[in-house]
């Protein structure tokens, strides 16, 4: 009798940590390749500058990613918290202002209990010089 | 009184030789002096010229104007005299003349050989010709004078020293491509097409607009005009002595998918760009836009060129061909 129960929670235990195993590859897959599309989408093209150098509109890109990540994970974390630093890429220093063209996203997601998936990501926005 | 007496006799004769030198010393020159004259339409009224005459002489004399109408063989086929006037170096003298526009101006121009002429002797003081032309309208290609220039024929003229000094119109033309070479699909930048115009006075056109290709339907907020052509106003700016098109100074644009408006719609932003629809550079690549300038100039000409669109990059998307790329990774 107690090796069955013993044996019937090593099975739950096991199917518990397939699961965990699994929603963190699905959140790890998921944010690892969140779409660039969501950060072009993220800023502005209308301005009244001649060649004015490119930036992410904040609330534009704090939204998108909000939307994007809450409507794909929500199957697999109970919560998820986002948090962004903006950085210059010249220096890594902080962006105080509205136009930066750099970030790092901090995604913090609760997968069970207090077991949190954790990662940071950064994305900038670079200017190439094809020389054309 | 014996010295007196010895130069009397040289004094007499100073007098005596005196009205011969100032007729006969030196050569008169006359200057014409008129206000500008013209463009005329093709056998218009005939026009009331005005000219100012002043002589370098001394001497007053009676002169008149007379201009002789010639055809292309050079036969006179009718003249006209002005009234007379007297002129001196110390007074000024304005004689009044008919051009005979109405019988003689035509399409082929009307060539005038006009006298200044002395009614008293009928010597022929001054003489010379002028060919003046009525305003026709043409229609141009400017691609075809890229880097060269039109010039009209003369229209206007204006009597000046000792002759007359026409006057036409001149369009001066910089690199008049037949494509749109954009290093960035982003906005359509038209100000490339530039020229200069001479003439009496500044340039005036009676329209401008650019036709944007139908291949797609990105440019639906657009109006299209009777003819369905979608089609974008222009306005032609001057800056310094050159005139470019401009696109209107008040747009309107979907800050999401950068379509364009030329009236208002609600959730557009204003701008003065001419923004070109996200994600269609290769829709757009090679597709062909129209630019009409109508009415320019006293001849009323027209302009019409058509320009393929060329563009290297988008703004946005693959690093390897944009002007600008997301990148990204782990913060480790």
């Amino acid at each position: 009798m107690i090796v069955a129960f013993l044996s019937l929670l090593a099975v739950l235990l096991s199917f518990q940590l397939f699961t965990i195993t699994t929603d963190l590859t699905v959140i790890n897959r998921v944010v690892i390749t969140t779409p660039l599309a969501l950060f072009e989408t993220s800023i502005p093209l209308v301005t009244n500058e001649e060649n004015a150098p490119l930036y992410f509109d904040k609330r534009t890109l704090e939204d998108n990613l909000s939307i994007y990540y809450t409507d794909t994970l929500d199957k697999y974390t109970k919560k998820i918290s986002l948090d962004f630093y903006y950085y210059h890429q010249e220096d890594d220093s902080y962006c105080i202002d509205d136009k930066c063209n750099a970030v790092e996203v901090d995604i913090s997601a609760t997968i069970i209990f207090n077991f949190l998936y954790h990662r940071v990501m950064f994305y900038e926005i670079k200017e190439n010089a094809h020389g054309y | 009184m014996l010295m007196k007496n010895k130069y009397s006799w040289l004094v007499a004769l100073l007098f005596l030789l005196m009205p011969l030198t100032l007729s006969a010393g030196s050569i008169n020159k006359y200057q014409l002096s008129s206000s500008i004259y013209g463009p005329f339409k093709k056998h218009c009224d005939n026009q009331n010229l005005q000219i100012d005459i002043s002589s370098s002489s001394l001497i007053e004399q009676n002169v008149y104007f007379l201009f002789k109408i010639t055809d292309d063989n050079n036969i006179v086929v009718a003249q006209s005299k002005s009234t007379n006037a007297v002129i001196s170096k110390f007074k000024n003298g304005k004689v009044s003349i008919n051009l005979l526009t109405q019988a003689y101006l035509n399409d082929n121009g009307m060539n005038v050989l006009f006298y200044l002429i002395d009614s008293n002797s009928s010597n022929n003081l001054l003489s010379s010709s002028f060919q003046v032309f009525p305003i026709k309208s043409n229609t141009y290609n400017p691609i075809e004078y890229s880097q060269s220039h039109i010039f009209e024929y003369s229209t206007s003229f204006k009597f000046a020293n000792s002759g007359i000094i026409t006057y036409q119109e001149k369009y001066i033309f910089n690199d008049f491509f037949d494509y749109f070479l954009i290093d960035t699909y982003y906005r359509l930048l038209i100000n490339q097409y530039c020229f200069s115009y001479q003439y009496i006075n500044d340039l005036t056109y009676r329209k401008a607009y650019l036709i944007l290709p139908d291949s797609f339907d990105n440019f639906c907020y657009i109006e299209t005009d009777n003819y369905g052509q979608i089609v974008v106003p222009l306005s032609l700016i001057k800056d310094n002595d050159k005139y470019s098109l401009s696109f209107p100074s008040m747009m309107y644009v979907n800050p999401n998918t950068l379509e364009m408006s030329i009236t208002k719609i609600s959730g557009f932003s204003i701008t003065s760009y001419f923004y070109l629809p996200i994600n269609h550079l290769k829709d757009l690549s090679e597709s062909t836009f129209t630019f009409v300038i109508e009415g320019l100039g006293y001849a009323q000409s027209n302009f019409i060129w058509t320009a393929s669109f060329l563009a290297y990059q988008g703004l946005i998307g693959p690093c390897s061909n944009s002007n600008y790329c997301i990148v990204g990774g782990i913060v480790l």
